[in-house]
């Protein structure tokens, strides 16, 4: 089932005419456990992406949100792997190349920004250097225009002297500046899309506003998968949101319905968790219990265990398809339908 | 010390608060660390705060606005270059480790990260023991059902104490540090980003646990804490730290509702909330903070702020108390309007809760 089809159009800001870029079909991600059978950590996950669009997975630790980045880029760690499932990028499968093809598309179909800028870069290596091999190894360019690809990505990711910056080590530069040279290093081959694991979680909140602000402005109409854990910043930046909760996408929407109407219990729940500024202070209202490990067995509904509103029906599990307007995987949906 | 008053309500042992009614506080505190080449790091600049019993004040800053070492410089873990820190009556800026041993009973800690700071190789029960033998609880037996109860209070089960850590979540373990942290009654408690590590949905359950304990217990809390919504939701007080200065003080409602400092309604317009459209345009504040080795002259945070004027460059806003209790460092304090009406609500019905 695909996610984009089952949005009333009229509630999507992005246009539905957007050619699909990236569609991943019953995507599962296994790791061997030694007794039983594997354990996974994305079961049967299914995403459409259309040009100039922004989804948001979001989830919390072990939820399997960045298992899915992992399999876009070809790097599920092993003894991962995936064992069902399909992902085509442009109409082309990519889950199955070998290590030579998948290597020609990352980097330069998909972009990448990870969390950690630090590691993310070659500490040894100055950012313009690691620019210009991006731009070489994928394009037919000379040095000179490599180097000048280089200074323009930096220059469009607001960095400033841009210029000079390309002869700067990672190190010798800031927090915000290193991941706006992960961002620009994500562009500089025109990616078809972006993906982008918690691009804003190491940063201070001052800098995450910044960083937020150029993907509000200048990378507003990339194609973008944003795998992150908090709420306020998928509502930023989305246009649509998947809430994925042990392996599965449990709700998904336009970021505007899912937030002002959660329809599973489990995002009525992390809402209802998060501190909002409000001088009442209504007391936080938490999730009882812990989500599933990688050592529990799952029946039914993954979330039953700590749902308030579970009921013995829960014990099978209900499918993400549409409940009044927008597909949740829940028997018993909250808020209104349309 | 002169200047004291015992308390007779407060639980089961009377706590001797300054003047200010302040059970545990810090006067003019500098820190300061060398840094390569014989400079000199200014991690905190002459801060001053109190914590009374039963209250929960906040500090507030980002990476490197000396909100950590202000809490460990409590805990006496570093040792400030000037200033004075009273804890329950007594002078402990300079007392030995021997001296301060019946203070650490009194003033405990609770760190971030939940996976380091238990020893993985020891069951729950002697993690949370620790302190009970360390200081003479008791005989086996005593100290082993203070342990029972001291689980039973933070929520975990009564098995939990033959088992190992790494059986444990993170808001199970932290859990434990806060249990460990409670054994021998502290008066007060400092707690470094308690709930940073953990996530949403467990989050809220620390924090409720923190707030029912403090209730019960009648703890002074320290939280330090880079995350406004949550230091708001916890807190009655609130220090906003910047370049290792405070820069705004106040209560959590007034400095988050009506912030004065640029700085803070910065940081306030940073933080994102999970509504969509629901705040106004944001303020950007340009670059990095600066180097606590390399500060700015005149006000610390004047490369920066979106209202700067010439005077800003060099000279230094004292911090003023504007108000009782509310206090702010700038020149041209209050002429930002804040990012949100933290009153909007109002107008509102709760959202639903699984409660409901």
């Amino acid at each position: 089932m695909s996610i984009v089809e089952e949005v009333a159009p009229s509630a999507s800001p992005v246009p539905e005419t957007g050619e699909r870029v990236l569609r991943v079909n019953d995507l599962v991600v296994e790791f061997p456990r030694p007794d039983r059978s594997g354990f996974r950590a994305v079961n049967g996950v299914d995403i459409e992406l259309r040009r100039g669009e922004t989804l948001g997975i979001v989830g919390e630790s072990g939820s399997g949100k960045t298992m899915i980045a992992l399999s876009l880029l070809g790097i599920v760690p092993l003894p991962g792997k995936i064992i069902e499932g399909t992902i085509s990028l442009r109409g082309r499968r990519i889950d199955n190349l070998p290590p030579r093809e998948i290597r020609k598309v990352r980097g330069n179909d998909i972009g990448i920004v990870f969390q950690d800028p630090m590691t993310g870069l070659n500490p040894v290596r100055t950012v313009g250097s690691q620019l210009m091999e991006s731009a070489l190894r994928h394009n037919n360019l000379s040095r000179r225009e490599a180097e000048e690809r280089a200074f323009k990505a930096l220059d469009d990711v607001g960095i400033p002297a841009a210029r000079e910056r390309l002869k700067a080590y990672p190190h010798e530069l800031s927090g915000g500046l290193r991941q706006r040279v992960m961002i620009a290093l994500a562009l500089i081959n025109h990616p078809s899309v972006i993906v982008a694991d918690e691009p804003t979680t190491a940063l201070d909140a001052t800098i995450q506003a910044q960083i937020l602000d150029l993907f509000r402005l200048r990378l507003a109409r990339s194609t973008m998968i944003l795998i992150t854990h908090d709420l306020g910043v998928a509502a930023e930046i989305c246009d649509r949101i998947a809430v994925m909760y042990a392996g599965r996408i449990v709700e998904t929407g336009t970021i505007e319905d899912v937030l002002s109407n959660p329809r599973h219990p489990y995002t009525v729940g992390l809402l209802a968790a998060v501190p909002k500024f409000d001088v009442r202070r209504p007391k936080l209202v938490p999730i009882p219990g812990q989500p599933p490990t990688a050592d529990d067995v799952v029946r039914g509904c993954a979330f039953s265990p700590r749902c308030s509103f579970a009921t013995p029906e829960c014990e099978e599990r209900p499918l993400l398809e549409d409940r009044g307007g927008r597909p949740v995987a829940c028997w018993h949906p909250r808020g209104s339908g349309v | 010390m002169a200047d004291v008053s015992k308390t007779p309500n407060a639980g089961a042992e009377a706590r001797t608060l300054t003047k200010s009614g302040n059970l545990l506080e810090a006067t003019d505190l500098k820190v300061t660390f060398r840094a390569p080449g014989g400079r000199k790091l200014h991690a905190v600049d002459t801060i001053s705060i109190g914590v009374k019993p039963r209250e929960t004040v906040g500090l507030v800053g980002e990476s490197g606005s000396g909100k950590s070492t202000v809490a460990l410089t409590l805990m006496r873990a570093h040792e400030p270059e000037s200033g004075q820190i009273i804890f329950d009556g007594l002078d402990i800026t300079h007392l030995s480790e021997r001296e301060l041993l019946p203070i650490r009973r009194k003033l405990q800690v609770v760190f971030q990260d939940p996976y380091s700071s238990l020893d993985p190789r020891m069951t729950v029960r002697r993690i949370v023991a620790e302190p009970l033998k360390a200081h003479r609880y008791g005989n086996r037996s005593v100290i082993n059902d203070r342990v029972d109860e001291l689980l039973e209070q933070v929520g975990l089960p009564p098995d939990a104490a033959q088992r190992l850590p790494a059986q444990f979540s993170g808001g199970q373990r932290q859990r434990i540090a806060i249990a460990r942290s409670l054994a021998l009654e502290p008066m007060a408690l400092i707690a470094d980003e308690p709930v940073s590590a953990l996530d949403v949905s467990i989050q809220a359950q620390i924090v409720n646990l923190l707030r029912g304990l403090q209730d019960r217990l009648n703890i002074a809390f320290l939280v330090i804490a880079h995350d406004l919504a949550l230091v708001h939701q916890i807190c009655d007080r609130i220090v906003v730290m910047y370049l290792g200065e405070a820069v705004e003080e106040g209560s959590a409602d007034d400095v988050v509702g009506r912030p004065q400092h640029p700085y803070t309604v910065a940081l306030l317009s940073a933080t994102p909330v999970p509504v969509v459209g629901g705040d106004a345009e944001r303020i950007l504040l340009t670059g990095d903070p600066p180097s606590p080795i390399h500060r700015p002259t005149g006000c610390r945070f004047h490369p920066r702020c979106p209202i700067v004027q010439e005077r800003c460059k060099t000279d230094k806003p004292p911090l003023v108390e504007f108000a009782p209790g509310r206090k702010v460092s700038c020149f041209y304090a209050g002429q930002m309007d804040p990012p949100r009406d933290l009153w909007a609500h109002e107008k509102e019905p709760l959202p639903e809760s699984p409660e409901d």
